[in-house]
């Protein structure tokens, strides 16, 4: 399934993508004769595969059979707004320098040799920096004025764990979402530590669903495109990564419990605009639009404080 | 006031430590003296309501001292100390804060603080048993910290509002591992293994320490002290710190802040050593109080 929060005439609620609808999930429970249990999708994968199979299956039923012409729980997609699908219990983590290529490109820009990282280069963006679909994305010049993108592929954990073999990695995955981990590059690189730099309010942009592993079983298949403004810049293989989904979650659960909820966001291939010669950095009404083949595509514009 | 979070009788409950070492049960407390505080209120409830219970603390703290006999007035060996609360976000630390390391100016290359964070999951009690295994990491050392507690709304702020928006400061242990910082490059993973931040047992709210930038900070191995420096002595005081980091990034009631380790690098110093199995570790600021750690290597 492709689950999403998504609001209409002001209201959120809790949905399933099927197509170009959007099927509100409590009444269309209710239409089934279905109990529904929880509302907002954190719950949803806290409460574990039951819950996810039972969505599963209502999922399945209304791809294969439809609805009623005059059922009031679906929408059009264009109809409805796309929210952030849920904030994290804690700090989104994400993984740097995961695809050789952009490694190159961007360490021959600073200019430093390349090292390839022996294991994931995990670090946090600030939990305000969480948005959707749709959401502005508003820098202040007084912080930076290097506003990048980054499209990368966005892991969700639904079952907790810890010291997880790589082998078992999948099991602990709801699903797979698309992150513009948005980054102010002289803030990146004045600190050292990536965090400050990436924590910019609005600069975690997700959604615009979660596709689950039914719909997503293998990510590493998927292809990953960005435009600014229509203009192309990133297309390239999901699974070019270093370190791959599995091995990323096994890294992180090392001595480290992970939770139902927690976000990984994989790193980005080449073509972000600090690859370029001169560099190109996001300015105020860009658009940036980011997709992952079999999850969705998130659209965002960029806007400067003040203006 | 000096609140806590205790375990008596298997219930947690809110508490408020007064002078000879008696922990007032806030909640019990309020009800005999006919306080009205929220139910089911929590130490992290009442940090994100700012200054709003404050004063109904007080006065449930005032009855307590003139009725000190009553039941909800524990002795504090009778209870168990708890981490005051787990925070929503992670927990964010000011590195590379030092203005120097044993004594000579700090080498560290990075103008700017090296700001970083470490999941909520590492929280833990004081007195815990932390324990990690040797196949995940060998090198493990330790910072004291400052805790810093946010109580208002900060964005783009100067540094005198930011200091004005502390709720209070308490006392932590930054466990780090050396060999998975440089293992991953960036540092939060290596900060954030289970159990790598015992903090509390006090939440000293911030009308009680005079001056938050001058408290000795201390570390101590099992009882040698290895790291002895004051909060003057970092790059960004605490409002300065605050107000940078808010450059662009909110920071919200409840949010937690360690300000970075003045003077020397936990076991940065020499003799260079990592904790070993059977290890206890003490951090202690000034005035606010220590939080103990044993340590095992599994």
């Amino acid at each position: 399934m492709r689950i999403c929060t998504f609001s209409a005439a002001g209201v959120t609620h809790l949905g399933l993508v099927i197509g170009d609808h959007v099927i509100e999930v409590v009444p269309a429970q209710v239409a089934r004769g279905l109990t529904p249990v929880v509302d907002d999708l954190l719950s949803v994968i806290e409460m574990g595969r039951d819950t996810w199979d039972e969505l599963e299956r209502l999922n399945q039923s209304l791809a294969d059979g439809g609805w009623p012409s005059d059922a009031s729980w679906v929408r059009e997609c264009s109809e409805v707004r796309f929210e952030v699908p849920f904030l994290p219990p804690k700090n989104p983590w994400t993984v740097g320098s995961n695809y050789l290529r952009h490694l190159e490109i961007a360490f021959a820009r600073i200019p430093r040799e390349v090292v390839i990282p022996k294991a994931p280069e995990f670090f946090t963006k600030a939990l305000t920096a969480v948005c959707g679909d749709g959401a502005d994305i508003v820098y202040d010049k007084r912080a930076t004025v290097t506003v990048d993108y980054e499209n990368e592929l966005m892991i969700v954990i639904g079952v907790g764990g810890k010291n997880i073999p790589k082998e078992k990695a999948m099991e602990h995955i709801f699903g797979f979402s698309v992150a513009n981990d948005v980054s102010a590059r002289e803030i990146q690189m004045h600190h050292g530590q990536f965090f400050r730099g990436k924590s910019q309010t609005g600069f975690c942009p997700f959604g615009p669903v979660v596709a689950t592993q039914v719909d997503v079983p293998d990510p590493n298949v998927e292809q990953l495109r960005t435009w600014v403004n229509g203009e192309l810049r990133q297309d390239w293989p999901v699974g070019d990564m270093i370190f791959k989904v599995d091995e990323i979650v096994s890294w992180l659960s090392q001595g480290m419990t992970i939770e139902p909820g927690d976000v990984i966001i994989c790193g980005t291939a080449p073509g972000v605009g600090f690859e370029y010669l001169p560099q190109k950095w996001l300015q105020h009404g860009d658009v940036v639009e980011c997709e992952i083949s079999g999850i969705g595509r998130i659209r965002n514009t960029i806007k400067m404080a003040g203006i | 006031m000096r609140l806590c979070r205790f375990r008596s009788n298997s219930q947690v409950a809110v508490g408020i430590a007064v002078g000879d070492r008696r922990i007032v049960d806030v909640s019990s407390a309020a009800a005999l003296a006919g306080v009205s505080l929220p139910t089911a209120i929590s130490l992290q409830g009442i940090v994100q309501a700012g200054e709003e219970l404050l004063d109904d603390l007080s006065r449930v703290q005032q009855w307590a001292l003139q009725n000190s006999d009553a039941s909800c007035v524990l002795a504090e060996d009778a209870v168990e100390l708890l981490h005051p609360y787990r925070p929503r976000k992670n927990i964010v630390k000011a590195g590379g804060n030092a203005r120097t390391i044993n004594g000579v100016p700090n080498p560290d290359a990075v103008a700017l603080l090296r700001y970083h964070t470490k999941a909520p999951t590492a929280v833990a009690d004081p007195g815990t048993l932390l324990e990690w295994e040797s196949r995940v990491t060998t090198e493990v050392y330790a910072e004291p910290q400052l805790v810093v507690a946010i109580g208002r709304p900060l964005f783009f702020a100067t540094p005198d509002e930011a200091q004005a928006a502390v709720f209070g400061y308490s006392v932590g242990t930054d466990f780090r591992a050396w060999d998975l910082m440089n293992k991953h490059g960036q540092w939060p993973k290596a900060i954030s293994l289970d159990g790598f931040f015992p903090w509390g047992p006090y939440l000293v709210t911030a009308a009680e320490v005079a001056n938050p930038n001058a408290l000795a900070i201390e570390l101590s191995l099992n009882g040698d002290r290895l790291v002895s420096g004051s909060s003057a002595d970092v790059k960004l005081s605490v409002g300065e710190m605050l107000a940078e980091y808010s450059m662009g990034i909110q920071i919200e009631p409840g949010d937690l802040f360690m300000l970075g380790t003045p003077e020397a690098v936990g076991f940065g110093c020499t003799p260079y050593r990592f904790c070993a199995s059977g290890d206890v570790i003490t951090s202690s600021v000034e005035g606010i109080g220590s939080v103990e750690t044993p340590v095992r290597i599994v």
